[in-house]
């Protein structure tokens, strides 16, 4: 059993979940499979604590004796990426929540957690949006429920994506394919995004958790 | 050959490869490089359409002529300045589309690889005949098909030789969408409209900049990038 919820002795840098984390590590003991939940539902929306809270955890994460990490949501939904009236409105600000630095912190962490040592797999339900999906392409491999929807919506808002999406996505759908999910911003339902290569299986919604640990399981042996 | 080009009253421009009736490419710099530049920057241009004059897209270069180039020493140079074309269109500021009816094969075939989108007449023909003339396709069609299509089906165009229908194409990835031959220009319209009408020009050069980032750079120095253009975006520079 995992030690969800309570600071692990062997993990001091991880703090135990505070009710409004947004972001949670759970470790195994005996080197098992970690994971790191999206918690903040319904939507687990990225708010401006997550970006934070997974840079505080990178160091952690990388000296971590996992057999690998299973990155998911709380509940139904991978994640809905920023808030993108916050997003919006912090950039237009006379001292801006999020700047180019900010941005730039963000996606190293995503970079970190592309690098990490073991493998890594999103678990994807329900929607996976924005700087969500981008998350998910940080992760070597990427699991889907049969709920699952996918989309980079930036342009959409007249923005672009800004963590790696417009870098990732083409290495794993193409070019085309990837000029035309930018621009459009459409959403992707799972088995389109099989179809593509933006996910490695789709499996039913209950059975997410266990595929993912199963891939892990199967690429670290 | 030579090329027409045709700015569109709805941001979507228009480049024909005119040399009627196949379109053959008669040399391997197909087009002006300066002119092609400007055709791709044209000023408020958010994506461009590329088509054959006529009922072919283009048969490629004419094998008769090609042997006697084969001989002339400056032939591999010439080459090479006719995929720098190819290169221009493939990392284009704005979504180039390849709107294919009849023959599409050759360098025809390789010039619509390097391009972004594909739409094909339901009576479009495809293939690499170069083979056929004991040589391989040289203009990037190896290269270009990685990606589009699986490397088996690419291994089979390749050394076959074999022509493929436009339903067969589209199977095989190297299509988007196939559409009758009436309806098609009207149909790539519509969809370069849907992609770029509601973008602004900014958004889209910035996002296909990233893109051709990530094919040039190194991870690190496209995902840097990537977060100047998003800045750029956001404030609208």
């Amino acid at each position: 059993m995992g030690s969800e919820g309570r600071p692990s002795p062997a993990f001091p840098g991880v703090a135990p979940h505070s009710g409004e984390g947004e972001l949670r590590l759970v470790v195994e003991p005996d080197g098992g499979i970690a994971r790191l939940v999206l918690d903040a539902p319904p939507r687990n929306e990225m708010g401006r604590d997550f970006f934070g809270r997974l840079d505080a955890l990178v160091g952690t994460l990388k000296d971590l004796p996992a057999r690998g990490l299973v990155v998911h949501g709380a509940g139904r939904h991978f994640s809905s990426g920023a808030d993108v009236g916050a997003l919006k409105a912090g950039l237009v600000d006379a001292q801006p929540v999020l700047d180019g630095q900010a941005l730039l912190a963000a996606t190293r962490c995503f970079q970190a957690l592309a690098e990490l040592p073991y493998p890594t797999v999103a678990a994807v339900g329900g929607c996976c949006l924005g700087s969500g999906l981008e998350l998910a392409l940080a992760c070597r491999w990427r699991v889907a429920a049969a709920n699952a929807v996918f989309a980079l919506p930036e342009t959409t808002f007249d923005l672009m994506p800004g963590c790696g999406g417009t870098v990732r996505l083409p290495l794993l759908a193409g070019r085309g394919r990837a000029v035309e999910l930018l621009l459009s911003g459409r959403l992707v339902d799972a088995a389109e995004a099989l179809e593509i290569g933006l996910v490695d299986a789709v499996v039913g919604r209950r059975e997410l958790l266990d595929a993912a640990r199963r891939l892990v399981e199967r690429v670290a042996a | 050959m030579k090329v027409v080009f045709t700015p569109g009253a709805d941001d979507i421009g228009t480049l024909v490869l005119s040399n009627p009736p196949r379109n053959t490419l008669e040399e391997p710099r197909f087009a002006e490089r300066a002119q092609l530049e400007k055709v791709l920057n044209h000023p408020g241009q958010k994506a461009l359409i590329l088509q054959g004059d006529g009922r072919h897209f283009s048969h490629g270069a004419d094998p008769e002529r090609l042997r006697a180039q084969l001989r002339t020493p400056a032939f591999q140079q010439e080459l090479d300045r006719g995929k720098e074309l190819l290169a221009l269109i493939a990392e284009a500021p704005i979504p180039v589309l390849a709107l294919v009816r009849g023959g599409c094969l050759g360098a025809g075939l390789e010039i619509a690889l390097c391009c972004h989108f594909r739409f094909a007449a339901s009576s479009s023909l495809f293939g690499f005949p170069e083979v056929e003339l004991g040589l391989i396709p040289g203009f990037g069609g190896p290269l270009f098909l990685d990606g589009v299509a699986t490397r088996r089906a690419a291994v089979d165009l390749l050394l076959s030789g074999r022509m493929i229908g436009a339903a067969e194409a589209h199977g095989l990835g190297i299509v988007d969408r196939v559409c009758p031959a009436a309806a098609l220009e009207q149909n790539a319209r519509e969809y370069l409209r849907e992609l770029v009408g509601k973008r602004t020009l900014l958004q889209v050069r910035a996002v296909m900049e990233s893109l051709n980032n990530a094919r040039r750079l190194p991870l690190a120095e496209a995902l840097r990038r990537e977060t100047e253009l998003f800045m750029k975006v956001a404030r609208g520079e």
